[in-house]
């Protein structure tokens, strides 16, 4: 995943879309891999494969049916063909729990995730690459020292410990702030105005946002720091002061730029633990996403949903990955050649 | 008896008495190293007294204390090959100033860095003290229950952390649960890294579709968040202790893949392997004994950054009910038995979750010394 | 004299603070700069010349470095080391502008050469809007840019090295400076570049009647422009004067070995012509003449005595001999 798999166009354009193109391309064999190894997990698990499947809910007639819908009666390429083409179709077979179709339930949970999860990405780049220039440009000062602390301190905490520790706090000592700690609306949410149900949700929002975020803005404010301090002290800065540039605009306009440009490249690395902190903060805070749906699903052996969620988290590391790459090669105009 | 450390061609374990010796002599010089090992040395010796035991006897018991005790080795053992093999660290007191960055600049972080890492070895030392000897120093038996009048009661002198649903000694249960943690977060990478390094080195020193297909596999791991396998791989096994650093070990690998192979990559055409390939020696001795020594060191900082890694995924894996199961105490399990009574009973989550900070700091802490110790262009 | 004098500095004196201590990399530098005329200062790495220069405008990093006191820099009669924030970054770029050895790494990767142009007119003009664009175009022009509003909306590392050098020196005339500090302007270029860039400069100066400080190691550059040159060698100045004295009469040794290093085509000759030693760092100056290692003609006065600048005919030398001449 080097740079030097990044081809991007000069300018935008047509070779921009067959860059994209390209690395959508390269994404297809990746996806059926995913789908692969989930396809493995699930058959290597011990004795009958029927009975990973065994839900004591389920009448045995129709297990008996679903095992012949399943194609579990068929020699193992076989089902594994089945697999691959129903997964990359969206089809995602029937939920036992539920009795809904999975790609519904999911449909309807992915969402909530995707907002926890761009949230709590905003949180993350915007504070950490903020506290991590104010470090560098800090450099000798007691600021720098503290933050280095706090920063490490943050960074070395489990995001789900750090969730309880904030609904004991914002239940006990901060309780007059109003926030909730649980799920993602009020009972009386249907019945607000529209205006009232953004806000609904935006509190809700809050405590979950920082428990998901702080301890990787912290590891983003510690890379940060690093990027920064290469920057400034590089050549172009002292070119910039010697144009009697004000240092706001020094710091912000060319040692920023270029010190967010790597990054940008830590964008990709964070998003399998963005993805995977997303599922336990919504387990602590009961926030109806696919990380909660599936850690459910596993309690109550809903084999479908498992594997379908453990389908999309993937998925969606890799398109988060195609889109960093893109958001990659626009900030650096030196990745370009044909 | 001043020996100068291991001879010259890199690689090779030390022997008995390359571990005596040296030992002896560095304390003798008031090193580091020699502090290190006599420390070590008296820990092994105090647990051995108390448990009426030759020290020998102590490795071969079957159960925990057999392998702390032979963690403390491999501790000890890369405590004396560091202090040994100090002068390849001795770059940070290079006074080359490279371009743009100041001298005095570096030496202010190289005092702030050396501090820091000194605070996490001495943490970390801490920890392995109190982990080896948790039997002598924790106050009750983890297990013992007190239904009647223990129940839920807050921090005390006499409970220092209170006392859990079950009436248990919370301080007890958090001590014996670094153990779980800590074998569990050791054994995981022990595996993540040999795998690693294997995969790395046989990409990077086969190159062409081999490299392939291995790089492949490589991303295909990275896609997926590592607690969604872990839990995806526990809903359709039974979780067991076992089965998590097995686990753990598998979706760990991949970072220590990449690296060993860059580094396979940028050694492979030095003149000594050259050499050494024109000699006629396979391609499974040259990797061994010539490559491989020296593109261990990046390895072993992230072995003990992915330490920290792998106890974070152990205590959310059990918090979320699908790793270490109770009775069996570990800090993830017992955050989540003071989860539903954060309110009431804040003591049973706050405290192990403290605990695995300071745990997972002090492991970021040396790695991240020991990396600006390897590394002096590293900007910090 | 003194309203003539654009530039003047007095006993500069620069010091750094690193692992073994603290270094005096510049110790009592004077010189001056009229208008419109070009003064080349000359040395090996390592003498001070660059932090001399940068010292002019105050870009020395504090910490490490410090500009002692006692030190002085005036234009036009005002003290720059003390003069606010504010005024000190209007003369940048505005009354006195600079250019830097490494053209490469001295422009801003991400922006685009227009931009960072723009930014310099933007800054030291009242133009705003498309005025800003056309001033850019047309500087770029002068400095002998080909398709200038093309090669604007380009990157860095699109321009060869000529380009960019010249591209630094648009960005330093777009505030229409009085003094042009060229700190090593084309060490980094191939020789061929470097004449024209070279001429770029001095027509620049005589059209727009600006004052040339040129920092070079290489006595050919400072052959080829310079009206005055001063020579440093360990934090010093040890010989300054018309460039035409200093090349036919040098009156310090250290200039004279410069002078006879310079491989000459039309003479062969077996070997380069070094001067013996080494340059002294600035943890450990030699005592009593700095240059006494490695002086060919050394006196024991030397070895003891520190010479500051005396009068020789036609040019000023540190350098005990011209005493003994009287």
């Amino acid at each position: 995943m080097g740079i030097s798999d990044r081809v991007v166009a000069r300018s935008g354009g047509p070779t921009l879309i067959r860059y994209l193109g390209r690395r959508a391309l390269q994404a297809i064999p990746l996806l059926i891999g995913i789908v692969t190894l989930i396809f493995l997990i699930l058959h290597l698990a011990p004795g009958d494969p029927t009975a990973v499947w065994f839900n004591p809910n389920i009448p045995p007639e129709v297990l008996d049916r679903m095992r012949v819908n399943m194609g579990l009666d068929q020699p193992l390429h076989v089902q594994y063909l089945r697999w691959v083409k129903a997964f990359l179709s969206g089809d995602f077979g029937y939920s036992y729990t539920q009795f809904r179709p999975v790609r519904d339930v999911i449909g309807d949970a992915l969402p909530n995730t995707l907002l926890l999860s761009g949230t709590s990405l905003l949180v993350i780049f915007g504070v950490g690459c903020a506290v991590g220039s104010v470090q560098a440009v800090r450099h000798y000062g007691l600021t720098d020292s503290l933050l280095t602390f706090v920063t490490l301190f943050l960074y070395s905490m489990p995001g789900f410990w750090l969730g309880l520790m904030l609904i004991l706090v914002a239940s006990t000592s901060l309780s007059w702030l109003g926030l909730p700690v649980s799920g993602m609306t009020s009972v009386d949410h249907s019945l607000l105005g529209p205006f009232r149900k953004f806000t609904d949700v935006a509190q809700h929002l809050v405590l979950p946002t920082i428990a998901l975020g702080l301890a990787s803005a912290a590891g983003v404010a510690r890379y940060m720091r690093g990027e920064m301090l290469e920057v400034i002290q590089q050549d172009y800065i002292r070119t910039a002061r010697a144009k009697g540039l004000p240092e706001r605009t020094v710091i912000l306009r060319h040692a920023l730029r270029n010190a967010l440009i790597p990054v940008v490249s830590l964008l990709g690395l964070y998003l399998p633990l963005l993805f995977g902190g997303a599922l336990v903060i919504e387990v602590v805070f009961s926030w109806p996403g696919m990380g909660r749906l599936m850690y459910d699903g596993i309690l109550a052996r809903d084999y479908p949903l498992v594997m379908a969620a453990s389908f999309l988290f993937a998925v969606l590391v890799v398109v988060g990955n195609l889109i960093a790459d893109l958001l990659y090669a626009f900030v650096d105009p030196r990745i370009r050649y044909e | 008896m001043s020996r100068q450390g291991p001879p010259e061609a890199p690689g090779g374990l030390p022997g008995p008495l390359d571990i005596v010796l040296p030992g002896i002599s560095a304390l003798l010089a008031g090193r580091l190293s020699g502090f290190l090992s006599l420390g070590s040395w008296l820990t092994l010796l105090g647990v051995a007294w108390f448990r009426r035991s030759r020290i020998l006897d102590l490795f071969t018991q079957p159960g925990w204390d057999g392998i702390l005790a032979l963690m403390s080795l491999v501790v000890l053992l890369a405590a004396i090959w560091l202090a040994e093999n100090r002068g390849r660290f001795q770059s940070i007191t290079s006074l080359e100033p490279e371009a743009g960055r100041s001298p005095v600049a570096l030496a202010g972080r190289r005092f702030q860095r050396h501090h820091q890492a000194v605070l996490g070895l001495a943490m970390l030392a801490t920890l392995t003290v109190v982990t080896l000897l948790t039997p002598i120093l924790a106050p009750f038996d983890p297990d013992v229950m007190n239904l009647s009048t223990g129940r839920l009661l807050a921090p005390s002198a006499a409970h220092w952390m209170g006392t859990d649903e079950l009436g248990r000694d919370l301080l007890s249960r958090v001590l014996y649960g670094a153990r779980i943690s800590l074998i569990i977060g050791f054994l995981a990478v022990l595996i993540a890294i040999t795998l690693g390094t294997a995969v790395g080195a046989v990409a990077g020193y086969a190159g062409g579709w081999i490299d392939a297909i291995l790089m492949r596999i490589v991303d295909l791991f990275l896609s997926f968040p590592r607690l969604v396998l872990l839990i995806t791989v526990v809903a359709v096994f039974q979780p067991s202790i076992p089965l998590i650093v097995i686990v753990l070990g598998l979706t760990g690998w991949m970072g220590v893949s990449r690296l060993v192979r860059g580094q396979v990559l940028s050694v492979r055409e030095r003149e000594y392997v050259q050499a050494a390939r024109a000699l006629g020696y396979g391609p499974g001795r040259v990797l061994g004994r010539h490559i491989l020594p020296n593109v261990l060191t990046p390895v072993i900082v992230a072995a003990t950054l992915g330490i920290g890694n792998a106890i974070l995924a152990e205590a959310a894996l059990s918090y979320l009910g699908l790793g270490v199961q109770p009775p069996t105490a570990s800090w993830g399990n017992i955050i989540q038995s003071g989860g539903d009574r954060i309110i009431d009973a804040w003591w049973i989550s706050t405290f192990p979750g403290l605990a695995i900070v300071l745990t997972v700091m002090s492991f970021n802490l040396v790695g991240d010394g020991l990396r600006d110790a390897l590394d002096p262009r590293h900007v910090e | 004299m003194s309203s003539t004098r654009l530039l003047e500095v007095n006993d500069l004196r620069v010091s750094f603070r690193t692992d073994a201590g603290e270094a005096l990399a510049v110790d009592g530098v004077s010189f001056s700069v009229r208008a419109g005329e070009t003064l080349g200062i000359v040395g090996e790495s390592g003498c001070g010349k660059s932090v001399s220069a940068l010292s002019i405008l105050g870009l020395i990093a504090d910490p490490p470095g410090r500009i002692l006191p006692g030190s002085s820099v005036r234009l036009r009669g005002e003290e720059l080391l003390t003069a606010s924030p504010a005024r000190l970054r209007d003369v940048r770029g505005g009354e006195v502008a600079m250019v830097f050895q490494e053209p490469m790494s001295s422009l801003n990767p991400v922006l685009r050469i227009g931009d960072q142009v723009a930014e310099a007119v933007r800054r030291h003009t009242e133009l705003r809007g498309d005025a800003v664009n056309e001033r850019v175009v047309a500087l770029l022009d002068r400095v002998g840019i080909p398709d200038p509003a093309g090669r604007a909306r380009a990157w860095p590392h699109q321009l060869s090295g000529g380009m960019r050098q010249r591209a630094m020196i648009a960005m330093a005339l777009a505030g229409d400076p009085d003094l042009l500090i060229a700190d090593e302007p084309t060490t980094a270029l191939d020789v061929t570049i470097q004449a024209r860039i070279l001429t770029l400069l001095d027509d620049l100066r005589r059209e727009r009647n600006m004052a040339l400080v040129l920092i070079t190691h290489d006595l050919g550059v400072v052959a080829q422009v310079a009206d005055r040159v001063a020579v440093m060698y360990a934090g010093r100045i040890v010989e300054e004067g018309p460039s035409a004295s200093l090349f036919s009469t040098p009156a310090h040794p250290y200039t004279t070995g410069l002078l006879r290093s310079i491989p000459d085509p039309d003479s062969p000759r077996d070997r380069l012509e070094a001067i013996p030693g080494s340059v002294p760092s600035p943890h450990a100056w030699p005592p009593g003449c700095r240059f006494h290692p490695r002086c060919t003609v050394v006196l024991d006065r030397c070895r003891t005595d520190d010479p500051s600048l005396m009068q020789a005919p036609g040019a000023r030398a540190a350098c005990w001999l011209l005493e003994e001449d009287l």
